[in-house]
């Protein structure tokens, strides 16, 4: 099935226009899901067995005189890639909390750097039955629920076999981990894993499964707080 | 009774007036600006992430007597557990020593404050599991930018700047790096040595070089320092020629242990070749004040900082040269969990 993009400007947040790098978050509107699109002034024809979905995406654009860059993103903490669509524009769908570092570098001008953060709301929702061309603004996105892709969720089936003694201990280590985090005893995060290690906790594939999503994560302290919290609420 | 004078000095070389210190940093940033124009301009400020955080240290400012702007050593307290109170330079390593300290509060801002995904260098302001890189390999690295070699003290606050930016930071607990204390070494020859030539910084570059320095602003007036200080969390370095002594009394200015403030001014009559920390931009009854730290002891009122009015801080400027210690690239955070 095409894939297929009309996109509605709904608003564009010009962000920044500093030194060398000029960034602009531009929120649209994506209609996937059309089939043999025909644009035909200012309607799209498609098929009639096309199943549409509208979703919120962000398109980023970059502006730089400078000869190289490089464009990271992360979402929920998790790198993600950016779909480039030109030369100066990314496109970013699914729904989480955006970071985006933006790099530039010049043999002659040295390197300059710029940040963006943004939300992608929740997901996909079916159009309603005729999409007009100004549809009205959506309103503040809401934090996806479900941190860190269901870690929660995820952490409650692999710790179904623990027995009320292991479970007691595993609860005991995040906790202490946690306010050790929030009182900064512990000021950088290798000292909570290094604690959590030490604790030498049970259950094989809970720890494995957890290695493997932080492997996957970049977290900043505050966050990885949180990404304990969401551990700490499975196992309970 | 030992006085800040009586410390040894480091910034330029000891037959150079003022000017010639001067216009060896103003050559130092045109050819910095010539090849990497910029890590020499103001960047974005980066948002607050962590606001519990900067309400705790607003907290402590005003158990101090401060009413606004933003304090560093503050900061460092809300983190560390106390007020910075890293050993006193032992050479004219003011450059490097003091650079110690306004690096290790940007980092604390970047990783607490702004919630970026990084870690710092360590947790102590002691031993190898330092908050603070080791200051030595700053300090040849500058050195060598400014063409200084041997036993002699000294250095540029502008080559220093570049020195971390092309050179980058040595983390204490490196393996192979020796050294009887940290982040800098108690025995005067080890540290000398360390900026004598470039055998160390040889050894150590590609570690160091991980972390770089990416950018750093000239401050011009107190009113750029505030905004700098207040907006965009950056510290700074002063190199200059003032001496300082205590003036007068703050009419209501007291610290938490009940001692009050005094506002520091210029002493005409002596010349300190020396770097200083700023480490902060500060409100009292509607008027700010420049927080300065001196890494040569607790001589300014039994504080190793005293505080400076505008005034003096628009004369000093002028005379000095101020380069902010702005964003570092610091190694990313590591995995949340074991594996």
């Amino acid at each position: 099935m095409k894939r297929f993009f009309f996109l509605f400007l709904f608003s564009c947040l010009a962000n920044a226009c500093f030194a060398q790098i000029k960034t602009t978050t531009i929120e649209k509107k994506s209609i996937s899901g059309a089939i043999e699109p025909n644009l035909q002034g200012n309607r799209i024809l498609i098929a009639s067995e096309s199943q549409l979905s509208i979703s919120s995406v962000v398109v980023v654009k970059v502006e730089t005189d400078f000869k190289f860059r490089r464009v990271k993103a992360y979402r929920d903490g998790s790198k993600v890639e950016a779909e480039q669509l030109n030369e100066t524009e990314y496109l970013f769908s699914g729904a989480g909390k955006y970071l985006v570092d933006v790099t530039v570098f010049d043999p002659d001008k040295g390197i300059d750097d710029t940040q963006i953060t943004f939300f992608i709301g929740s997901s996909p929702t079916p159009p309603g039955p005729e999409p007009g061309p100004q549809p009205k603004p959506e309103p503040e996105p809401a934090p996806p629920e479900g941190l860190f892709d269901n870690l929660a969720i995820r952490v409650a089936a692999l710790s179904v076999g623990l027995t009320a003694e292991q479970k007691t201990k595993w609860n005991s280590v995040l906790s202490q981990t946690i306010s050790k985090m929030k009182s900064f005893e512990f000021k950088r995060v290798d000292e909570a894993r290094n604690f959590i290690r030490a604790a030498n906790l049970p259950n094989a594939n809970l720890n494995q499964m957890l290695a493997n999503d932080a492997q996957a994560r970049m977290l900043s302290f505050n966050e990885t707080i949180l990404w304990y919290q969401e551990v700490l609420r499975g196992l309970k | 009774m030992a006085v800040a004078s009586d410390m040894p000095m480091g910034w330029g070389l000891p037959w150079q007036n003022l000017q010639d210190r001067l216009d060896d940093e103003s050559r130092a940033r045109d050819q910095l600006a010539a090849i990497a124009p910029a890590a020499l301009m103001r960047h974005k400020a980066k948002e607050v992430a962590n606001q519990e955080l900067l309400e705790s240290v607003k907290k402590l400012m005003a158990e101090d007597g401060m009413e606004g702007g933003f304090s560093f050593l503050h900061l460092h307290e809300a983190v560390m557990g106390s007020q910075p109170d890293w050993k006193p330079q032992l050479i004219g390593s003011c450059v490097a020593s003091g650079d110690k300290e306004t690096t290790a509060a940007r980092m604390l801002a970047e990783v607490h404050l702004f919630q970026q995904p990084e870690t710092l260098p360590g947790s102590n302001i002691s031993g190898t599991n330092n908050l603070s890189f080791f200051a030595p390999f700053n300090y040849r690295a500058g050195r060598k930018l400014a063409g200084i070699n041997g036993n002699g003290d000294g250095s540029l606050c502008m080559t220093h700047i570049r020195g971390k930016m092309q050179f980058g930071h040595l983390p204490c607990d490196t393996a192979g790096l020796a050294s009887d204390a940290f982040p800098e070494p108690q025995n005067q020859s080890t540290y000398r040595a360390w900026g004598a030539t470039d055998k160390f910084l040889n050894e150590f570059a590609a570690v160091a070089g991980k972390c770089k320095l990416l950018e750093s602003e000239k401050v011009r007036t107190p009113d750029e320092q505030w905004t700098l200080t207040n907006e965009h969390f950056k510290p700074a370095n002063i190199c200059s020629m003032w001496a300082f002594k205590r003036g007068p009394k703050h009419p209501t200015w007291k610290t938490r242990d009940g001692q009050p403030v005094y506002i520091w001014v210029r002493d005409s009559r002596q010349e300190w070749a020396h770097n200083m920390s700023r480490m902060g931009y500060v409100e009292v009854s509607g008027k700010r004040y420049g927080i300065i730290k001196n890494t040569c002891g607790d001589f300014h009122d039994g504080r190793s900082w005293f505080v400076i009015d505008q005034d003096t801080d628009e004369a000093w400027l002028r005379q000095a040269e101020c380069q902010t210690v702005g964003n570092i690239d610091l190694s990313d955070s590591p995995a949340a969990w074991p594996s």
